[in-house]
């Protein structure tokens, strides 16, 4: 892996392109409110900047890390801009209603809403949440990944965790909703 | 206070992720009832494990395209802007340095052909210079210094006497009467012709 990035040769990043991009694109395409085409050219992007910061990689530390590390500033980047900051509560609110008028079943609501809950959350708690329960990552992964302690992590993943649990209120069961698959 | 939270949330961050409610003891349930109730705990557990289903990985990227990277040339190199002005401001305080402050455009002087050049006479006149030479003298100067200096004497005791006279004892009395010849001289004597011989046989 080392080599590939050392020796930057393009068949050697077309490997790693095969590797990682579908698993980036998934990373980018939930960072990005689901903009497939935004997400599209982030994957085409970050493989330019492994090229342009090759020297910055650590060679003691993972690959897969790294990369995503790089994904990660690249979406921080990406918020500092006013138009894609996480949406307001009304901009959600009409979200919510606009998914009760469509004629969906009660599992792909959920998704919806599930998905405009994750775009109100804050970029560091959407980030820790999408690594640790989307791409699987383990706490100490997305400790060095946001360069926060474990403990932040955890943290954040509980806040987190909280305030989705409020904005997917009405699916609560103490509503007699029946959607969970209960364990 | 901060930390304390942080503390809170992390140990409930572990509980949530990691056991279901029945799997609490009865300590670490009340510890989260602190914080939340039974049916929030359980629908938090609920809402982690939904995470994996929201979104669908069907999409491929797209196929890698990669800048061509070539040599830039020189003459096609980008130069920051800073570095340009930078450049052009070096420049001109080279060429404002270098460049003559009062230049005197040399102007031809045009001179009358009446004109005639003045001949110029020299004298020289020869005068006394005199010239104040500064001697340095060199000065001597005594300097009277003091040397103490340590003369060691040492002084006898008297030594006491072995014998100790007593003012007691008689002066003698060495008058010259006293030491009047009283007896008759040897060289008078008839018979000291003879003592060489007494001694000549004795020994």
């Amino acid at each position: 892996m080392v080599e590939i990035i050392v020796h930057h040769s393009h068949p050697a990043l077309t490997i790693l392109h095969e590797r990682y991009s579908k698993k980036l694109l998934g990373y980018f395409i939930k960072m990005l409110q689901n903009d497939q085409e935004k997400a599209q050219d982030f994957v085409q992007d970050i493989f330019v900047k492994i090229i342009e910061k090759k020297h910055l990689f650590d060679t003691d530390k993972k690959f897969y890390t790294w990369i995503f590390t790089i994904a990660s500033n690249m979406c921080k980047s990406e918020y500092r801009k006013p138009f894609l900051q996480s949406i307001s509560t009304d901009e959600y609110e009409l979200h919510s209603k606009a998914v009760y008028s469509d004629d969906l079943s009660e599992k792909e609501r959920f998704k919806m809403i599930y998905k405009a809950s994750l775009a109100q959350l804050e970029v560091h708690h959407k980030t820790t949440f999408i690594l640790r329960y989307m791409e699987k990552f383990s706490l100490n992964e997305i400790a060095e990944i946001t360069e926060t302690s474990v403990g932040t992590v955890k943290s954040r993943l509980f806040y987190a965790t909280k305030k989705m649990a409020e904005l997917l209120k009405e699916f609560d069961p103490r509503y007699e909703n029946n959607l969970f698959k209960m364990n | 206070m901060d930390r304390e939270l942080d503390k809170n949330s992390e140990k409930l961050f572990d509980f949530i992720e990691s056991r279901n409610w029945n799997q609490l003891t009865a300590q670490e349930r009340q510890f989260v009832l602190l914080h939340m109730t039974e049916d929030e705990y359980h629908f938090q557990r609920q809402i982690l494990t939904e995470a994996d289903d929201i979104f669908e990985e069907n999409l491929d990227a797209k196929p890698l395209i990669l800048p061509a990277i070539n040599v830039t040339p020189i003459l096609a190199m980008r130069i920051p802007l800073y570095q340009t002005i930078l450049a052009v401001a070096a420049t001109v305080l080279v060429f404002l340095m270098l460049w003559p402050k009062n230049q005197e455009i040399e102007q031809p002087v045009i001179q009358p052909m009446a004109q005639q050049k003045p001949e110029i006479k020299t004298n020289f006149v020869h005068d006394t210079v005199v010239k104040y030479i500064t001697l340095t003298q060199l000065e001597e100067r005594v300097v009277y210094d003091t040397i103490t200096a340590f003369v060691q004497t040492t002084v006898k005791s008297e030594e006491p006497r072995l014998f100790q006279a007593n003012n007691n004892l008689p002066i003698l009395d060495l008058s010259p009467s006293k030491l009047e010849a009283r007896g008759s001289s040897l060289k008078d004597e008839n018979t000291v012709d003879l003592l060489p011989k007494m001694v000549n046989t004795i020994y």
